[in-house]
């Protein structure tokens, strides 16, 4: 399942460096076939028998904490939130239907135009669609998310610079302006459409999840009343939240447990099961709950009980191509918060182009894949995942593992070999030694930084651990936020990335984000050209892409390491089950079992 | 005795607001906040630093003390940054969970322990005696993760006894039905968690009862002709309760602690958990509301042992 919004892959991900065997990855979402894989596992299941009637699907939730349990899209900030609501508001809280690749075409619960020249957007809710209440599903619904996003008073932390080129929302934000001047209802705030007017028009708009607007509704009359403060702990938003998709919940065990049953007032095609029952399981429990079949499909399963797993009978591997992604970073400079720009300017022989594609020819991220990763895992070539099929591009080598390349790299430029110290001097003759701040989080993470540690000795480069340990992620991410810590000089970094490939806020020269502050104007000239106006002309924005790419590559600011995974076992006895992309708006309309209880 | 019993409780009063305010300055000591790593790449830093400046985090420590302390007498532990709802919202959800499964787990502690350790003293040197030594090697050695697990295997998953995870049935409604389902859901985490907490209480009472057969008392009971059921039950038994009944207290007490091993493994949402995932999220209102209550209580706990001593041993008064 893809992610609505940018994250750390932090705390919760702390399985972290898992992926996939790439081998059939470019073919994904050219079908939904039940053949069709993503290297050792389906992209879908769906046997041959015909749903029971009455079916109920339990569904494992892999964790070992209780989920916050939070169930409207925009009030979310957490992924197991978002799996959650998938059944009641779509794979991704959004009304729209998209592409394999996430453009969004007609045909979901909301339609949208997008106009270049009147820089708007129109979206239009499909007639019949109601609240799980049988209150139809409005305007005013549309635009109640915006309200709840911008108005400090609900004290969101999802209002974005994305969201503020919507004309007047940024005045509203800042309490000047009592409404929102840049949404207006074309035929009523009872009516079925809102439009939206952008200060400029960018490419991604025409992605779903790209975040220059929101994608779900909330119940205003529902919510109307309640205090902003209190929404999120609300019996209206945890225990009994209105539902616009096929299913709504129907009981909540706070923490623990979700079980939902068909929406009476869904317009569409009846759903195929009779409940659905989401359950928190532990990560230490999930291969005999497996085994016990207690669950027909499990979410987020840890890499280290593939092995395992992948042997029960009667369950199909299923999985799809994550749009997570883990890189080098190099620290080299800083972020200059008055002027909101990074000035790379840090006196570091990391300024040196050849020791930065010299360290990563030196990293055996393969071995590692196949060493932690079960088979699951293969080395990133550049930071564009490959499910965006036409930006990324897979002529770009990245950076294999090739010691005597990484030597001869070093060599040319001067970076000679000191026997005294067994490792290389800087290129003005003296001796240097580089900070690795490397994450804690998994039982593997001491093991895979001491090994490229290992990797980089191999060369001559002489790396040490901060402060001769793993870093827990609270004090990375504040070394990272900070924008001016001279700590580290390199660390491993990942994103769970929006469905816009875009990414100049990750590595744009005024983005905070951009951890290792590397900036030139050629970079940031291509960065502009990805999101630009004429980058809505598919073309010109591939050429960007794989101009971007390429640049990255030549300049090795950052080494890409590894895509990630998501993978889903399934029990034989479920029907309709696909991780495809261009399905996720009707995924849960279609998934039935075809046995009263698992196989 | 209430004299003493007042002096104590007055007593603590500077002690709660000097752990107060070290766990408060502790807590604001941790790396990073509440907000760090949950801010996207989109997201604009001015909203950051006005929700940072909204929850008070940019204020000095001793000014988001007071203005904690002050909400603190109203009844108000705050906001949970992470899960955003109340900290007594919060609290309410996770400490009836742990407390009916630590007392479900204390009880068939005693209810084992307290026959074994008996028997193991009265018949030292037995057949019986190295049976019951050998069971508290198992209960002391044993991984408690190793057993939890195991016994999740066995009893939940082989022969399904007993459900396998949560506190009770999504399925369970009307309050007979959600009362015998947390029940249910309690009974094998319970189990295994007093058996494995049986280890000291056999071992204390097993040598206190070996040291009181030699006593004068012991003795005198006998040579008077009690029966020997009798002077183990009315004699030995009691004054052998002491030391258990010195840790009492902190047990009672320690009911809300919880244990984070056991709630992994059951997915059983308590208190033990929810205050490690606090810690790691920064959650500073949850982590400082669970150490000063657990903290007060711990205090109450030394001095309801000493009441509970008191009360075992009537030569024993607390001045």
């Amino acid at each position: 399942m893809k992610k609505a919004t940018k994250y750390f892959t932090g705390l919760a991900a702390t399985t972290a460096l898992f992926s996939l065997v790439l081998a059939g990855c470019g073919n994904k979402g050219a079908s939904s076939t039940p053949t069709a894989s993503v290297g050792n596992l389906k992209l879908a299941y769906d046997n041959k028998e015909a749903p029971v009637k009455d079916g109920t699907l339990n569904i494992a939730m892999v964790q070992d904490t209780p989920f916050q349990g939070i169930f409207a899209p925009v009030l979310q900030q957490d992924l197991v939130d978002q799996f959650l609501t998938e059944p009641v508001a779509g794979v991704y809280g959004t009304l729209f239907k998209t592409t394999s690749q996430f453009k969004i075409i007609d045909g979901g619960q909301a339609n949208i135009k997008l106009n270049k020249a009147d820089k708007t957007a129109t979206i239009t809710l499909h007639k019949g669609l109601k609240w799980s209440d049988g209150k139809p599903v409005t305007a005013k619904d549309l635009e109640f998310p915006y309200e709840i996003i911008a108005n400090n008073a609900y004290q969101s932390q999802l209002y974005t610079d994305s969201l503020a080129n919507i004309v007047g929302l940024q005045a509203f934000h800042e309490g000047k302006a009592q409404t929102i001047s840049g949404i207006t209802y074309p035929d009523g705030e009872d009516g079925n459409s809102i439009k939206i007017q952008f200060n400029h028009m960018t490419p991604g708009m025409w992605n779903s999840g790209s975040g220059y607007y929101l994608e779900s509704a909330e119940p205003y009359h529902y919510l109307k009343d309640i205090k902003p403060g209190d929404l999120a702990g609300s019996k209206q938003i945890r225990q009994a939240p209105l539902s616009y998709g096929p299913y709504k919940i129907s009981s909540v065990v706070a923490g623990q447990s979700v079980s939902y049953v068909p929406n009476p007032y869904w317009y569409g095609q009846k759903p195929k099961l009779k409940k659905i029952v989401t359950s928190v399981v532990s990560t230490s429990t999930i291969a005999a709950a497996l085994k016990d079949k207690k669950y027909d499909i499990a979410y987020q399963m840890p890499a280290t009980a593939y092995p395992t797993v992948k042997n029960i009978k009667d369950y199909v591997q299923t999985g799809d191509q994550s749009l997570s992604f883990y890189y080098l970073s190099y620290n080299l400079g800083h972020y200059d918060a008055s002027k909101s720009v990074n000035v790379q300017d840090r006196k570091t022989p990391l300024q040196n182009v050849a020791l930065r594609q010299a360290m990563g020819y030196a990293m055996n991220v393969d071995q590692v894949n196949q060493k932690f990763n079960y088979g699951l895992a293969t080395r990133a070539n550049t930071v564009i995942v490959p499910p965006f099929k036409d930006a990324h591009d897979s002529s770009v080598k990245g950076f294999p593992l090739d010691i005597k390349k990484a030597n001869n790299l070093l060599d040319k430029a001067g970076f000679k070999w000191d026997a005294k110290h067994q490792y290389r001097l800087n290129t003005n003759g003296k001796p240097f030694k580089l900070v690795f701040m490397a994450r804690s989080g998994n039982s593997n993470a001491q093991a895979v930084a001491q090994n490229y540690i290992q990797q980089w000795k191999q060369i001559g480069v002489d790396v040490v651990l901060y402060h001769d340990r793993l870093t827990d992620f609270n004090t990375w991410a504040q070394a990272m936020q900070s924008g001016t810590s001279n700590d580290w000089d390199l660390t491993i970094g990942g994103w769970a990335d929006t469905t816009d490939p875009s990414l100049i806020s990750l590595f744009g020269a005024g983005t905070q984000s951009n951890f290792g502050h590397f900036t030139s104007p050629e970079f940031t000239n291509i960065l502009e050209k990805i999101d630009s106006e004429a980058a809505i002309n598919p073309e010109v924005r591939q050429k960007a892409f794989y101009e971007m790419q390429t640049y990255m590559q030549k300049q090795a600011f950052v080494i890409p390491l590894t895509y990630t995974l998501d993978w889903y076992p399934v029990n034989k006895r479920v029907v309709g089950w696909t991780n495809e992309n261009a399905d996720n708006n009707t995924r849960w309309l279609n998934v039935g079992v075809t046995a009263k209880t698992p196989k | 005795m209430w004299k003493t019993i007042i002096r104590r409780v007055l007593i603590m009063i500077p002690q709660i607001v000097i752990l107060s305010a070290l766990v408060f300055i502790l807590a604001k000591l941790m790396p990073g906040d509440p907000f760090s790593g949950t801010i996207g790449p989109n997201t604009d830093p001015k909203q950051i630093e006005a929700l940072k400046r909204a929850a008070g985090l940019f204020d000095p420590w001793y000014v988001q003390y007071w203005h904690w302390i002050v909400n603190l007498f109203h009844g108000n532990l705050g906001q949970s940054y992470t899960l955003k709802q109340p900290v007594v919202t919060v609290l309410g959800n996770r400490i009836g969970n742990t407390v009916w499964l630590s007392l479900l787990s204390l009880i068939v502690s005693y209810a084992v322990a307290i026959p074994l350790g008996m028997t193991a003293g009265r018949f030292d040197g037995s057949r019986r005696d190295r049976a019951i030594t050998i069971f508290n090697y198992f209960t002391f050695g044993l991984p408690t993760f190793v057993v939890f697990l195991l016994g999740l295997y066995i009893f939940g998953y082989q022969l399904n006894w007993f459900p396998t995870s949560g506190t009770i049935s999504i399925n369970a409604s009307g309050f007979f039905e959600e009362t015998a389902s947390r029940f249910y859901h309690m009974i094998l985490p319970g189990i295994l968690a007093g058996v494995l907490g049986t280890t000291s209480t056999v071992q204390y009472l097993r040598s206190e009862i070996i040291d009181a057969k030699s006593q004068d008392y012991v003795r005198t009971a006998r040579s008077k002709g009690v029966p020997t059921n009798k002077v183990y039950s009315r004699h030995i038994f009691r004054n052998s309760l002491l030391p258990i009944a010195a840790f009492a207290g902190f047990q009672i007490t320690g009911l809300i602690g919880g244990s984070v091993v056991i709630e992994q493994v059951f997915s059983y949402p308590g208190m033990g958990q929810l205050f490690i995932t606090a810690i790691t999220s920064r959650d500073y209102s949850v982590v400082t509301a669970i150490v000063l209550f657990t903290g007060i209580l711990a205090l109450f706990g030394s001095l309801l042992s000493d009441i509970i001593l008191s009360l075992v041993d009537p030569r024993i008064r607390i001045e």
